[in-house]
Order: C-alpha cells, then structure tokens, then sequence
C-alpha cells in the first residue's frame, strides 16, 4: 500500500505535482500493479542483462 | 475508364481485387474512391471510424491517379487503392492529433515514412480514423467513439480502432495502425479483419506520435492476408531517418503465400493455456483449437511449446511502456494534464511512479522472453494463439483499467517485447455473430512465413468474405458532412 504523501513524493522526484482529484486517480492503477511488480522483482534473472533494445540487423543478439 | 464491376460492392473488394481492375483499366480510381466516400455517407455515422475525412483532396488524387493509369504508367497494387490512416501517422497538411486534445490542432509539415510511401506508390488518402487516446487502451480522447460494425454496442478493440472499423466495415480498403502491446492485432481479431504486427525495425517509426519507442510498431490492417502482404511490401525496408530500422532486405511476400504449408510445424502455446486457459472465453478456444486443427489437416505438423516466463510479458511490457509513454509525456503531464482524458492520464502518471529498478527489471525479464520465444522458434516455424482472450465486450462491460489484467496480454504483449512478427486471421464467430481471431507468430524479419500460413488458412477459411450485417437507421451529420462542410468554409 502507498499513501498519497508517498505517491506525492514520488511525483516531486518526477518533477510534477498532480493535484488531488488527479492523486486519487492515478493511486488505485498503482496499487494495482503493485503484486505484479513484486512477482516480476521476485524472479532470480543470475546473470541476465539489460536488453536496451531490440537489435533489427542481429534477430539472434 | 469504364466501370466493370456493376453489380458487385467496390467498397468490399480487397486490394488485389480492385488493384487488377484498376491495372486492366476496368475501374476507375474515380469511381472506387467515390464507392468508399458514399458508404462513408451512409454509415460511418453509425460507426464513428472516421475522425478526419478528405473527400475533396481524396477525389482530386483519384482523378489524378486515373491520368496516369490511363496514360500507361500503372506503378503497382497499391495505384488508386482508398486507404485510411490511424490518426498518429503525421500527413502534411493534414490535422494529426493522436486521438487527443493534446494535438487537435497539430498538422504536420511533413508525411510520417509510411504515408510517404504509401503516396508513393500511388494509393489514395480517405482520411484520418479513430483511435484510443495517445494508442493507449481505452476510448478516444477526440471525436466520437468507434464502434463495432458487428454490433455497435459492442467495442472495437483498441487503440487501432478506427482502422480495424473501418476495413471491417467497407469504409476504406485498407489501413495502417500501430501495436505497443496489441493494438494492431486486438481491433484486427474483434472487428474479423487481418492485421499484422511486423518485426521491430521492420517498418519505419518516423513520423508516428510514440507511446513506447521500444515497443511500437507499424503494420498493415487489411481484409485479406494478400492485401496485407502487398501493404507491406510497400512501407516496409530501410529507413535512415529511424535509427531502429533494419538494412534487411525486403522479399516479395506475395511470392510466399503459394498455399502450400506441408512441412512447417506450428507450436501451440500450451503455457498460455495452461496458466490462463479459465479466462479464455471458450468460443475462442474452440475456434483456435479447430484453426490448429485446420492447419494440420493442411500438412502441417503441430506440437505443443512453452515459454517459461510468458506469464511475466505482461507486467513487463507495461512497466517498459508506461515509462516510455511518460517520458514522452511528461511535459503535458506537467503542463496540460487536464487536456487528457481519464485513462491515459492514470496510465501516463503510472509510467512516472515506476523506478528505475523496474525499467530494468522489466528490460532483463525482455532479454530472458527473447531468448525462451527464439528457442522455441527453433523447433516450430511458427506460435499459434488466441489473438485475444475473447470476442469483443459489451461497451457497458469493458473495463478501462484492463491493463491490470495480465491474462489479457500476455500472448500478444511478448511479441511486442521480443520484436517477432506476428498476425491475427479471422478464425470463426462466436454464437452472438462477433469475430474471433487466431494469432500466429514468427521468427524476427520471417514475416514470409507468417503470412505463408495465414494465406493458406484464409484460403481454407475465407471468412472474410462475410461482412458485418448491413447498417441501418443511420441518422445525424456524419464526419464526412463536417469535413465537406469544413472543405466549403476554407
């Protein structure tokens, strides 16, 4: 669970300060996602890079 | 130029159909673009599939285009085809607003490369259509909101809504969308179109309003696997101007759909089944199952497959993308949040509350799928699916939220994010008369052999050639009176 203060700080790091009718929209999506974002954390990746994108000229790489 | 069609609807030929007429003489590009601009008349007002309608400039090209025939100089399939265009396609001259208020008043001073291409090669411009607000899920930020022609209470599918409408419904003969996560191949699948996500690179993102860099890509959205096989021929190859493009060559993709698919095997994705098998409806597991079926009766070989990790595309693919659609919002977040509409701005405003841990998680979970989905197609040519989980919801049932529901993008979602090609066929009805799609998915650049197979099912299965059940009790202006109107007062 994240309080509104929370998502406000975290929008100030963002550089935006939504107002309140727009915090109480945005809040219940996050939260939604928020199970989903600790099963995708939860995954032991070892020694798995970052893909910084896909490679078009290498469809192997 | 005489007409040599009476009798026949020229709003409901495909582009291989019309593009022979008009190449023999026997059409008149005239003739074809007004078929489109009167069924507009008729029944778009029902439909909502247009937001921008040219019928001026679309006829005077038309006319054009018949000089040229006429004079001999016929430059392909795609001279004198009437085409639509998603409204994120940047046309010069021509408003290009994203579905949004954000850029209602946006016109390009040039044409996105794609639009570019089409124009060269000689295929007409109806106008702009319909879309979800900035590609997102959801409902259009602008104009009214499409519907489906096989029941308008039902939705489109989106965000290339307008554009899976408008073919479906005989209101162009074909159209471009774009697909962050499905929005080429979901309005493709609801509306019993074809629509064909390319591979990353393969068609130039230039002059397209971006949702995700990393994810979005171009691709045709026609009635017919053919026709779309030509319109990719035309917009796919090299671009200098996107530094993702791909140098690979570009093959003849007519040249592949012979029919003929004995020898190739199809792997069913038994994972998607397995984990999210309760929330497929089951009309569309059963036309699905009966497609594979189809295709094995055809000479294919078919086995199951899994992807490990498929049940993490999801999460992954919207953590990637609300934080790339936010970087490219940010400034209207910051400036002009009250423009947007309710759904893209929960969404966009998400995109900036991920960290930067779960943009690369997200990218590292990317590298693992694009390694499981490359195992997998070393076994199997091609992926087969469900194009969505369902035929198309009732507008009073849709759920805007439903990026929170994982199951319903998994299948298409991870396409995206390993940069395959992948289709959505017309693959049956359900029992209420709603469209249900089959997706089949490639190896990255080996579009050939995904519209291969789709070519051969469509031949088997030409439901296509079924229409949406006739419109009626259309009342009101239609768009296309707007934009006459709007063509008179300037």
């Amino acid at each position: 669970m994240v309080t509104n203060q929370e998502l406000r700080l975290l929008f100030e790091r963002a550089g935006l300060s939504p107002s309140q009718e727009h915090l109480d929209l945005v809040s219940p999506v996050f939260q939604g996602f928020l199970e989903q974002l600790e099963a995708l954390h939860s995954l032991d990746l070892e020694g798995e890079e970052v893909q910084g994108g896909f490679m078009p000229q290498d469809p192997e790489g | 130029m005489p007409t040599g069609t009476e009798g026949k609807e020229l709003y409901y030929l495909t582009i291989e159909e019309a593009g022979r007429l008009l190449r023999r003489k026997e059409l008149s590009p005239v003739d074809l673009t007004q078929a489109y601009l009167d069924r507009i008349q008729a029944v778009d007002g029902q439909v909502h599939s247009y937001l921008t309608l040219l019928p001026e400039s679309a006829l005077a090209e038309a006319r054009r285009v018949e000089g040229e025939i006429i004079a001999g100089n016929y430059r392909g399939p795609l001279h004198g085809i009437p085409i639509g265009l998603k409204d994120l396609f940047d046309t010069e001259g021509v408003p290009t607003t994203g579905g949004s208020r954000v850029f209602q008043d946006r016109v390009p001073s040039r044409d996105a490369t794609v639009v570019a291409k089409l124009k060269q090669a000689g295929s007409i411009l109806l106008g702009k259509l319909t879309m979800s607000e900035l590609a997102m899920t959801g409902p259009a930020g602008i104009g009214e909101e499409a519907r489906n022609p096989w029941n308008v209470d039902h939705i489109p599918g989106s965000s290339s809504s307008g554009s899976g409408v408008a073919v479906a419904a005989g209101l162009c003969a074909g159209a471009l969308g774009s697909d962050t996560g499905g929005s080429v191949r979901f309005p493709a699948s609801l509306n019993g179109i074809v629509g064909l996500l390319p591979t990353y690179g393969r068609v130039s993102r230039y002059g397209g309003i971006p949702l995700s860099w990393s994810l979005d890509h171009f691709g045709p959205m026609t009635r017919t696997v053919e026709d779309a096989a030509l319109m990719l021929k035309i917009i796919a190859g090299h671009d200098p101007l996107d530094p993702t493009s791909s140098a690979a060559p570009v093959p003849d993709y007519r040249r592949a759909l012979t029919g003929d698919i004995k020898g190739l095997t199809i792997g069913v994705l038994a994972s998607f089944y397995s984990q999210y098998g309760q929330s497929v409806h089951p009309e569309t597991t059963a036309a699905v199952e009966q497609a594979v079926k189809d295709l094995e009766e055809m000479g294919a070989r078919v086995e199951e497959v899994e992807i490990p990790h498929l049940e993490y595309a999801s999460i992954a693919g919207v953590v990637i993308y609300l934080t790339e659609g936010f970087a490219c919002y940010r400034e209207v977040l910051r400036t002009r949040a009250d423009d947007l509409g309710d759904i893209i701005l929960r969404y966009l405003y998400t995109g900036g509350l991920f960290t930067g841990a779960d943009y690369v998680q997200a990218q590292r979970v990317r590298g693992l799928l694009k390694r499981e989905v490359a195992q997998v197609l070393k076994r199997v040519d091609l992926i087969a699916a469900p194009a969505t989980t369902g035929p198309a919801t009732a507008f009073k049932d849709f759920d805007p939220l439903v990026l929170l529901d994982a199951r319903r993008a998994a299948a298409s979602n991870v396409f995206n994010l390993v940069g395959s090609p992948a289709i959505s066929v017309p693959c049956g009805f359900s029992e209420a008369g709603l469209p249900i799609g089959l997706q089949l998915a490639g190896r990255p650049l080996d579009e050939a052999t995904v519209l291969k197979v789709a070519y051969a099912y469509q031949q088997r299965r030409p439901f296509f050639k079924k229409h949406p059940p006739p419109s009626k009790n259309w009342a009101g202006p239609t768009p296309w009176d707007t934009a006459k109107q709007r063509d008179q007062d300037s």
